[in-house]
């Protein structure tokens, strides 16, 4: 059997499992597959633990070779790799070393997750806050119909959330109902449109998954190739 | 300036300010509140009234199930959800409602390790002061509350839990069987809670839950969400799907007005003054758009007035 048929084989049966545990009824085999949702559950789990370990050794091949070579951008990958040794190493250690008081701990929790992970996340994150106000400022301009209803929906809704003391008097009652009419109406009709759309196209790709018909899984290889 | 350059006027500055000043505009509004430690008094959310009443109502009840906490996000999203995930576990453990904290996601596992503590001295520290008797102080870990650390898997993680969490999650993250503890004695899958709480800023996480965590009995849902994210929320909030919910940065500075004003709890200062430097940039966006479009309908106005002429 070759690799690919194999491949296909798992992926049929692995998704056959599932769709049986949905539409059989319960005293037809639905319990017992029910019964099976752990043992299957820890068998995904061992698989994403080996997706990992894959993950770990191409890091260390595709930046390891960079640095070897001396490639181009090498520093930023000797950094990755000197990161990723470190967090890896005194992970670990803080894992054997659970709730004890060693450099382990120390270095893991306050210094690497507390102090750099934590820090770093948090700012380049907050860079948001200034990209929206320079969107919010070039896009919200009143050019047509559309915009001028998208800008107004959002102005007010903006408006409406705002609990600034001095506007507590200025700002009307009815600019919050607006603003609850919009979420509450509108909003949510458009809301579940997408909803709707987005899940209709899942199904037709897990439908495509499952019968290997998705040629981009096999590198342009499969059925639908 | 030779004759033929146009004129550049102060509508025209403003109808197409620089984008560095505009940065820079918003690093000075928003650091006002943060050096003037100003702080607006939170509005009354409705959302988070709601879930703050529910669990009042769970607290009443004389034997009350655990509830549960899901802490999907990371430090991206930490300065709006970090305070509502705090509100809400200084809520339950105040009520002495026994709570299980864990997180899907890799970032929140530290987090799920520094949130409840925080939670459980602020709440002993009401207690005290409030005379409560010295055995009845101390809010314990395996008793009060679990840590069940970062459970790898996404939505298969949920349904494992949902159908046998002891023999799904097996122990804690002290690495203890979770038989062992007294929170886990009546903890069998998702028919042994009765509110689960998801605080996330993740797309897709929540319907998770939904999908797969819904069991026989009565359990409903609450969610923290980032402000960007509570349009989708509404959706849930319609079909009645969630009790409550956290209104990003501002939902968790309502719960925690609620909980001073209602409870006698000491409110997070920095969660008032998140809320307000939230407010300032809103406000500068606001204040941004109305100016540039006045500018732009004056600039389009002398267009017209010049090709006429």
């Amino acid at each position: 059997m070759t690799k690919y048929r194999l491949i296909v084989l798992v992926t049929f049966l692995g998704g056959l499992y599932f769709f049986f545990r949905f539409f059989l009824p319960p005293h037809y085999g639905g319990d017992y597959l029910i019964s099976k949702q752990t043992w299957v559950s820890q068998v995904l789990n061992v698989m994403g633990a080996v997706a990992v370990g894959l993950g770990v050794i191409n890091i260390g091949m595709v930046y390891g070779r960079r640095v070897v070579r001396k490639e181009k951008e090498w520093p930023e990958s000797l950094a990755l790799l000197i990161a990723f040794v470190t967090t890896l190493v005194f992970g670990f250690g803080d894992m054997v070393y659970r709730d004890q008081n060693t450099i382990w701990n120390a270095v893991y929790e306050d210094i690497i997750f507390s102090g750099i992970f934590t820090s770093l996340g948090t700012a380049v994150f907050s860079l948001l806050a200034f990209y929206i106000t320079q969107a919010a400022f070039r896009a919200f301009r009143v050019r047509s119909t559309e915009a001028a209803l998208i800008m107004a929906s959002a102005l007010l809704i903006m408006l409406g959330a705002l609990p600034i003391p001095v506007l507590e008097n200025v700002i009307p009652v009815w600019l919050g109902e607006f603003r609850t009419w919009i979420l509450t109406g509108v909003n949510v009709g458009v809301q579940r449109a997408v909803l709707l759309g987005a899940g209709t196209a899942g199904l037709i790709m897990a439908v495509r998954m499952w019968f290997s018909l998705d040629r981009s899984a096999f590198g342009g290889r499969g059925a639908g190739a | 300036m030779t004759p033929d350059t146009p004129r550049r006027t102060v509508l025209d500055f403003i109808a197409n300010l620089d984008r560095r000043f505009v940065y820079f505009l918003t690093a000075v509004v928003m650091l006002i509140p943060i050096v003037s430690k100003l702080e607006f008094r939170p509005p009354m959310m409705l959302q988070a009234e709601k879930l703050f009443n529910y669990v009042e109502d769970l607290a009443r009840e004389p034997n009350k199930r655990v509830v549960m906490i899901s802490l999907d996000w990371g430090p991206q999203t930490a300065p709006e959800l970090r305070p509502a995930t705090l509100a809400f576990l200084k809520h339950v453990m105040y009520r002495r409602i026994p709570v299980v904290v864990l997180t899907l996601l890799n970032d929140g596992r530290g987090f799920t390790e520094v949130v409840p503590p925080e939670a459980a001295k602020v709440v002993e520290d009401a207690r005290r002061a409030e005379g409560v008797p010295a055995n009845e102080i101390e809010v314990l870990y395996g008793r009060d509350w679990i840590n069940l650390g970062y459970r790898f898997g996404f939505s298969d993680a949920i349904r494992g839990m949902a159908g046998n969490l002891i023999e799904y999650v097996r122990s804690d993250t002290k690495r203890k069987p979770l038989e062992e503890y007294e929170i886990m004695r009546n903890v069998k899958g998702a028919d042994s809670f009765s509110l689960m709480v998801e605080v996330t800023g993740s797309v897709g996480i929540f319907p998770a839950w939904l999908q797969w965590f819904k069991q026989t009995r009565t359990m409903r849902f609450a969610l923290g969400c980032t402000s960007i994210s509570v349009p989708e929320s509404y959706t849930y909030l319609d079909s009645g799907q969630l009790v409550g919910l956290f209104e990003g940065i501002t939902g968790a500075a309502a719960y925690e007005r609620l909980l001073s004003e209602r409870l006698g709890l000491s409110p997070s200062r920095d969660t008032f003054q998140a809320m307000t430097t939230q407010m300032f940039g809103q406000g500068l966006i606001v204040l941004l758009v109305i100016v540039g479009n006045v500018a732009y309908f004056m600039l389009q106005r002398r267009k017209a007035r010049e090709s006429t002429t």
